[in-house]
């Protein structure tokens, strides 16, 4: 990396390199320079593996990816052992720590402040760091102290595929040393080549060409909260803290978001997670901002929050231009460019729930079958029309009027006079909002065609529920 | 039936049960009940191409004096639908026909109907077109070419909107094709309030939650038994007056179905009577060669006039043929039941329970009064059954000959299941919710319960569900096929009764189940398949092969002292029926010594006796510590043989009949009452009776009371002394020849695995240990596919074991081996993998058991070797290498055992509890051989390989685990309390170590648990399984 630091700020973006650097490699000093002494294959190096343990929450929340982000620090040279291990080539940066104690105390710190557990263990191979990580088996400094060291090790550190594992198991082979014990050739006939080719490459007898890591190109940031709150104005702060830094992100890679996921993580609760999809890649904070203060207005939190996270898988390289305007102009290309912003902009300045779309909904409730829906500019469905729906009036009420009745008789500016009916409809029992009414078409003197019901059960009234045009 | 003469009369003649499943919402007895309730003049059940329903309908129809019309609603797939009502024999005969055929052309639940099905117009049947919202009129003119008078045009008035033009429009197309009108309901439920209900039914065949099921649904309730007044109100007089006219045409009834029996059994010059004295006859004197004493000559002429009475004769003659042509085929078979256990079924071979033995009296089991079949079940060797059943295909054929349906209901765990995903409840509450049923105790909820399982019992969507979940259960799902229930006609059986297809192919049942077919009084037998039957041939077979000594069911000696010897130390791991738990605890109390023991010991340890607590009293009067008394002579004519205590279901019929004045029928609906009330409840009115008849009689308050609560807990468990007496022989011949000849006896039961109550490892452990059976290991050099006997010194046989039971080796591949084996013995594991073409999978499988050892030495020398072997090619050598030997380590004794287990489920080697038992001791852990020093009531601490868990329903809550060691076994009590508490260990650890305190009684100790410990890590990888039965 061209610009190694000793220390690295805390924030990830600023841990990536500037994007017109990115392409170029690293220079790996020495390495290809100091030739072993040895008939060894491989320069001589130094490995730091990592091994995380069990799995805590961070772990299981931002996985690998941070820890190796974390370390990148310590060495360009980093390479991902999936799922739960990672390794660092940190010969070339003994100097500069001073020493490979003072090195492996600094990385212990560094993950500890992540709240990572971890194993470490230096070896000269990263194949061999990486066992003995696995199995906390300590430091191995030369070459020549790899295979008694490796030995002592069971061979399922080496998480060889099942088949091979299997084979070893009921050749009762149980260490590396049984493994190593084996003929060679005869080993290779039974078990794969990979088996072999991954012993050589531990035991610093092949190369282990590894490609380093590259952090990735997304945006994933955290803020702990100073203490653990509920109120909607204090997540809105801390959400447009993490949307600014995303945006100096945004600015510097010249990129845009499409979809960003904000976790709001409690303590004793699974986190809560608030996705936003965009109609068009973005990178106007504030209208980020103004687009999840609104998103969060309706999330339901079953804890108070302690943490923030917010992260961007990908980040869009061809950002459009932003425009001010509400009632963006179509461009030939894109005749119907406007309407998602349009939506996007009317929801922000008159609220979500202001803007929505109609469809029908297959139900005999009248009062459900048709809904507001969150996505509006859909078609609707033919199919979901019930059969009598000639019968349905287009004006529907949206609450049923009580219609004064004298003798029984139902009233609305006279007397009604029913022309068609009954139908009935009694259903919807599933959500506590059982109805049982019997629909009759009536007119009144006025002429007013109109759709009302009669109550099959409690007070029996008369209700009016649409007009027909 | 009162009618009120203002309302007009009905007959509802579109009316779908719950048998048209996930629509109807209601049993065909409610439907019944209702409209008998609400006046109907009749009340047709059409269920969509089923007549599934209709039996039970029947038999609550003849209850309540309705007239019920059999008929089916029917969709063609060419869009028209109409409902078929049989008005006579022969119209019920083509609708049953054309189901069969509807039925026939799809796969299990579905039905395709073409219309070219209905081009013959179905003389006999009725026709009710139902138009649909556009009626096509082309439709009704094919109709009515066909159908004539015999069609009706069906208004059905649902308060949809459209009644009013519907009336109109389809009186107008009435008149024009010529068809009357008549009024209709489109029935789904008997009551409005089972809206709910068939809401939930339709969403569950559509698999979405009733939320999403919109349209799909019904707009409101109306499709339900309307009261009559409501009829008039919606109906025009003469469209209600209609049905009654429809209804009075269908004459015909179940009750005219009419069972005929196969004929082709009976010799042109011979009658059925007639055959059936010649084979009697036949089987008496090969029965007893030496002449017939005249006591059995008289029970066996009796028999045959009864038999000839009731005109059974062809059923005993049809049950003879099946199980001649077992015994033609070598398949051992036995007959139990009613009938089964007479002189004649003795002589016909049927049965081998001599009648010399026992004092049964075939009256018992056939009654004249009930005039219903006799009842005789037929056992198979389990692994041969199949045979029989293609030989009863294929000698009446598949329109004669099909197997009785299982209706399969709805049960707690799956009514949750769902109802809870109809109410889009969260698919985990759900599992959580039916996993745990313990909120359902079979009748009410249990609110804490509930709550356990994270629901909220007061919460309306709880609410609901349970409301639903109550209402659901006992719904019948689908037809499934009986275990071998067979019907075989004289004539097309879909004739008779609609057949469908199963979901196993080449299947077909009958649209009727057991009780439907008795219900209407047609012949059933049942061809089952016993695991033991198997074993006990397969043992005959090895003991002739290795000693040439014959034995047969019939010729084993009998009444050995030495076989009831065992039998009381309780050494019957592996013996039929008596091999249980608590069937070995039982033994050394009731101390069997004959063969009517036996019979007592089979049906005194079921849920039935325990429950209704007759064990106890029974022990007592048998060891002489209470006074055998009656309380009157037909009392004692009943119980002596069981000392006083009923034990069987037969004796307590008969002391409805001999202490309470029952009829024979009466004591029968009685047997049927009690099968059912922890169902359906319903015992109610015979208690009354029988404690009233047993008053009048003279007998106490307290004796009548104390009969009507072992009726009670005899419940459905009751088991018949007819079917005991066939297992207790089963029982003898199995004890007789773990006792004499135990080497075939085990390996017959490992070779008819998997059968029984214990594993491979438990059978060899109980061979070696308690009969001295010489076991010989797995060898690719020695062993056949099946284990073997191998005759040792002193006429002894020593069991080898057989490739079949290494785990992993596929048969082919086993057997391939024994064949290239034959050719020559094999010389290193090259020339065997090559030669027998094995697999890498066989071979591993072989090594892994350790079966190379004499070609290849350790199992990890042997999996190298395996490992090693290459596939040879056509034409070319096989590639030698010479290789390095390789250093690998011996595997130790423990790592041997842990393979074993592994591989084989079982170690010649010694009890992994064996290589523990230093660690164990330092615990202060005794082994199961010293529990005998300690005394009863002492504290111990025991630990062992869970063998089995077992918590039978009858022993409330209470979980029996078993425990083995190096040393033998050791029996665990575990009580409720401390199974909720400790239910981890007690359902996961396969090594428990059990604190406790010891009960000893009678030679039987078990050890009540007071603290369970999970040593399972002990084990390392050994891998052992326990058991589990409920």
């Amino acid at each position: 990396m061209s610009r190694m630091r000793t220390t690295l700020p805390l924030f990830p973006e600023e841990a990536l390199p500037p994007p017109a650097t990115r392409s170029e490699a690293a220079p790996r000093p020495q390495a290809l320079a100091h030739a072993s002494p040895r008939a060894s294959v491989v320069a001589e190096t130094l490995w730091l593996g990592v091994h995380l343990r069990g799995s805590t929450q961070l772990a299981a929340e931002s996985g690998l990816e941070r820890v190796a982000l974390a370390l990148a620090q310590f060495s360009p040279q980093l390479s991902l052992e999936p799922p739960d291990g990672l390794v660092v080539e940190v010969g070339a940066s003994l100097r500069l720590f001073g020493g490979a104690a003072t090195l492996r105390a600094a990385v212990a710190r560094r993950l500890e402040a992540l709240g990572t557990e971890t194993w470490l263990a230096l070896a000269p191979t990263p194949l061999a760091a990486s066992w003995l990580a696995r199995a906390d088996g300590g430091d191995v400094a030369e070459l020549a102290q790899l295979p008694g060291r490796l030995g002592e090790l069971p061979v399922e550190v080496c998480r060889w595929p099942a088949t091979q594992a299997k084979l070893l198991q009921e050749l009762g082979v149980r260490s590396l040393a049984d493994c190593l014990r084996l003929p060679r050739d005869a080993l290779s006939r039974r078990s794969s080549p990979a088996l072999l080719q991954s012993l050589d490459r531990a035991l610093g007898r092949s190369a282990d060409p590894r490609r380093a890591w590259q952090p990735p190109a997304g945006f994933d940031d955290v803020l702990a909260l100073p203490a653990e709150t509920e109120t909607l104005a204090r997540l809105i702060e801390g959400v447009d803290w993490l949307i600014e830094r995303l945006g100096l992100v945004l600015r510097r890679r010249d990129a845009s978001v499409h979809r960003l996921l904000l976790s709001l993580c409690h303590a004793n609760q699974a986190t809560t997670r608030v996705a936003l999809v965009l109609s068009q890649p973005s990178r106007d904070v504030a209208h980020l901002q103004a687009l999840y203060a609104q998103r969060l207005e309706r999330v339901m939190l079953p804890a108070p929050v302690m943490m923030l996270r917010l992260s961007v898988p990908r980040l869009e390289l061809d950002a459009a231009a932003e425009s001010g305007e509400l009632f963006a102009r179509r461009t030939p290309a894109h005749p119907c460019a406007g309407v998602p912003q349009l939506i996007e902009r009317l929801r922000a300045r008159l609220g979500v729930s202001a803007v929505f779309g109609l469809c029908l909904v297959p139900e005999h409730r009248p009062e459900n079958a048709w809904q507001a829906v969150n996505s509006p500019g859909g078609r609707i469905n033919d199919a979901a029309l019930p059969a009598s729906a000639v019968h349905r009036p287009l004006w529907m009420l949206a609450e049923p009027v009580a219609l004064a009745g004298q003798g029984g008789q139902p009233h609305y500016q006279g007397r009604l006079r029913i022309e068609q009916g009954p139908e009935r409809i009694e259903t919807g029992w599933w959500d506590g909002r059982d109805v049982a009414r019997d629909y009759y078409i009536a007119r009144n003197p006025p002429g007013m065609r109109l759709w009302i019901y009669r109550e099959r059960i409690g007070a029996r009234g008369w209700w009016l529920h649409g007009v027909f045009g | 039936m009162t009618r009120d003469a203002a309302t007009p009369g009905y007959a509802e003649l579109h009316c779908l049960s719950n048998f048209s499943f996930q629509r109807g919402a209601s049993h065909p007895e409610e439907l019944v009940a209702r409209a008998a309730a609400l006046g109907y003049a009749a009340l047709a059940i059409t269920d969509e191409c089923s007549l599934a329903g209709v039996v039970r309908a029947h038999a609550a129809a003849r209850e309540h004096g309705l007239a019920l019309i059999v008929g089916s609603e029917l969709h063609c797939e060419e869009g028209l639908a109409l409902v078929l009502l049989a008005a006579s024999r022969a119209g019920y005969a083509r609708l049953s026909a054309l189901i069969s055929r509807a039925r026939r052309r799809s796969a299990k639940g579905e039905y395709r109907l073409l219309r070219e099905d209905l081009a013959c117009g179905l003389p006999g049947c009725l026709a009710l077109w139902l138009p649909g919202p556009e009626p096509c009129e082309a439709d009704g003119r094919w109709l009515a070419a066909r159908f004539a008078d015999r069609l009706w045009l069906a208004v059905e008035m649902l308060a949809d909107g459209q009644d009013a033009r519907r009336l109109e429009t389809l009186g107008r197309l009435g008149a024009k094709l010529g068809i009357a009108c008549v009024a209709s309901g489109d029935v789904h439920m008997h009551v409005r309030s089972r809206r709910a209900l068939q809401d939930v039914l339709v969403a569950i065949g559509l698999g979405v939650p009733v939320a999403r099921a919109g349209l799909a649904l019904f707009a409101n309730g109306e499709r339900h038994l309307r009261r009559r007044e409501q009829l008039a109100r919606r109906y025009p007089p003469a469209l209600l007056a209609e049905t009654l006219a429809v209804a009075a045409r269908c004459e015909f009834s179940l009750d005219e179905l009419r069972y005929e029996y196969p004929a082709e059994l009976v010799p042109a010059n011979e009658t059925p009577a007639s055959q059936l004295r010649r084979l009697s006859m036949q089987g008496m004197a090969q029965r007893w060669p030496e002449g017939v004493s005249v006591r059995v000559r008289a029970l066996i002429e009796h028999e045959l006039a009864l038999i000839s009475e009731l005109r059974y004769e062809a059923y005993f003659l049809t049950v003879h043929d099946i199980v001649a042509f077992a015994r033609s085929r070598g398949i051992l078979c036995q007959g139990r039941g009613s009938a089964a256990n007479s002189a004649v079924c003795f002589c016909l071979g049927i049965t081998e329970v001599d009648p010399a033995r026992m004092s049964l009296l075939m009256e018992r089991f056939i009654s004249r009064e009930r005039n219903e079949p006799p009842d005789i079940d037929v056992d198979f060797e389990h692994q041969r059954r199949e045979e029989v059943i293609q030989y009863i295909y294929a000698k009446y054929g598949r329109t004669r000959a099909a197997l009785a349906a299982t209706v399969i209901c709805y049960r707690p765990r799956s009514a949750v299941r769902d109802v809870g995903k109809a109410l889009g409840i969260d698919a985990d509450v759900i599992e959580r919710l039916s996993g745990t049923i313990q909120w359902w105790d079979g009748r009410a909820i249990d609110p804490e319960r509930v709550r356990e399982a994270g629901l909220d019992p007061e919460h309306p969507v709880t609410r609901r569900l349970l409301w639903l979940v109550h209402a659901l259960l006992g719904f019948p799902r689908h037809l499934s096929q009986h275990v071998g229930g067979f019907v075989i006609s004289a004539g097309p059986l879909d004739e008779l009764v609609p057949i469908e297809n199963a979901a196993m192919p080449e299947r077909t049942v009958i649209q009727w189940d057991k009780d439907d077919l008795e219900t209407l009084g047609l012949l059933k037998i049942d061809v089952l398949g016993l695991g033991m039957l198997t074993a006990i041939r397969k043992a005959f077979d090895l003991v002739r092969g290795y000693s040439g000594r014959e034995l047969t069911m019939a010729t084993l000696p009998a009444e050995d002292p030495s076989v009831y010897d065992m039998i009381c130390r309780a050494e019957t791991i592996g013996v039929f029926q008596i091999e249980s738990r608590a069937q070995m605890a039982m033994l050394p109390r009731l101390k069997p010594r004959n063969y009517y023991d036996l019979v007592i010991e089979v049906a005194i340890i079921r849920p039935g006796p325990i429950q209704g607590d007759m064990v106890h009293p029974y022990l007592r009067r048998r060891n002489g510590l209470e006074p055998v008394s009656y309380p009157s002579d037909e009392v004692a004519g009943v119980l002596q043989r069981t000392l006083g205590v009923p034990i069987f279901q037969e004796q307590v019929m008969q002391l409805a009949i001999v202490a309470a004045g029952f009829s024979a029928g009466e004591a029968d609906q009685l047997r049927r009452a009690m099968a059912a009330w922890k169902r359906k409840g319903g015992l109610g009115p015979f208690e009354q009776r029988l404690i009233e008849g047993m008053r009048r009689r003279g007998y106490s308050q307290d004796f009548a009371q104390q009969i009507f609560n072992q009726i009670l807990g005899f419940g459905e468990y009751g088991f018949p002394e007819s079917h005991s007496a066939s297992f207790a022989l089963l029982v003898y011949v199995s004890a007789w020849l773990k006792c004499h000849e135990p080497a075939a006896f085990f390996c017959a039961l490992l070779n008819s695995q998997p059968m029984g109550f214990y594993a491979p490892a438990q059978l060899l452990r109980c061979a070696r240990e308690q009969c001295g059976v010489t076991l010989l290991a797995i060898d690719v050099r020695d062993s056949d596919w099946d284990c073997t006997l191998v005759a040792e010194e002193q006429g002894r046989a020593a069991l080898r074991l057989g490739l079949s039971q290494v785990r992993g080796l596929s048969e082919q591949g086993g057997r391939r081996l024994c064949e290239a084996r034959a050719v020559a013995a094999f010389d290193s594991v090259q020339d065997l993998a090559s030669r027998a073409r094995l697999n890498r999978t066989d071979l591993g499988a072989l090594a892994a058991a350790g079966a190379l050892r004499e070609l290849a030495g350790h199992r990890y020398r042997a999996r190298w070797m395996v490992a090693g072997v290459e596939a040879a090619l056509p034409l070319l050598p096989v590639p030698q290498f010479n290789e390095a030997d390789p250093l690998l380590r011996a595997p130790s004794e423990g790592q041997d055992i842990v393979a074993d287990y592994r591989h084989l489920g079982f170690s010649l080697g010694r009890h992994p509890l064996a290589l523990l038992r230093a660690r164990l001791q330092r615990d202060g852990i005794v082994p199961a051989s010293a529990l005998g020093e300690h005394r009863d009531g002492a504290q111990v601490r025991v630990a062992g390989l869970v063998t089995t868990r077992q918590r039978p329903g009858s022993a409330g809550g209470v979980t029996f685990v078993t425990l083995e060691d190096e040393t033998g076994y050791v029996n665990v009590v575990v009580w409720e309390a401390l199974g909720e508490r400790q239910r981890q260990p007690l359902l996961n650890a396969r090594l428990l170590c059990v604190r406790g305190s010891l009960q000893r009684q009678d030679a039987v100790t078990h050890v009540i648990a007071r603290h369970l410990d999970d040593r399972s890590a002990w084990l390392g990888a050994l891998l052992t399984r326990s058991r589990d039965f409920h």
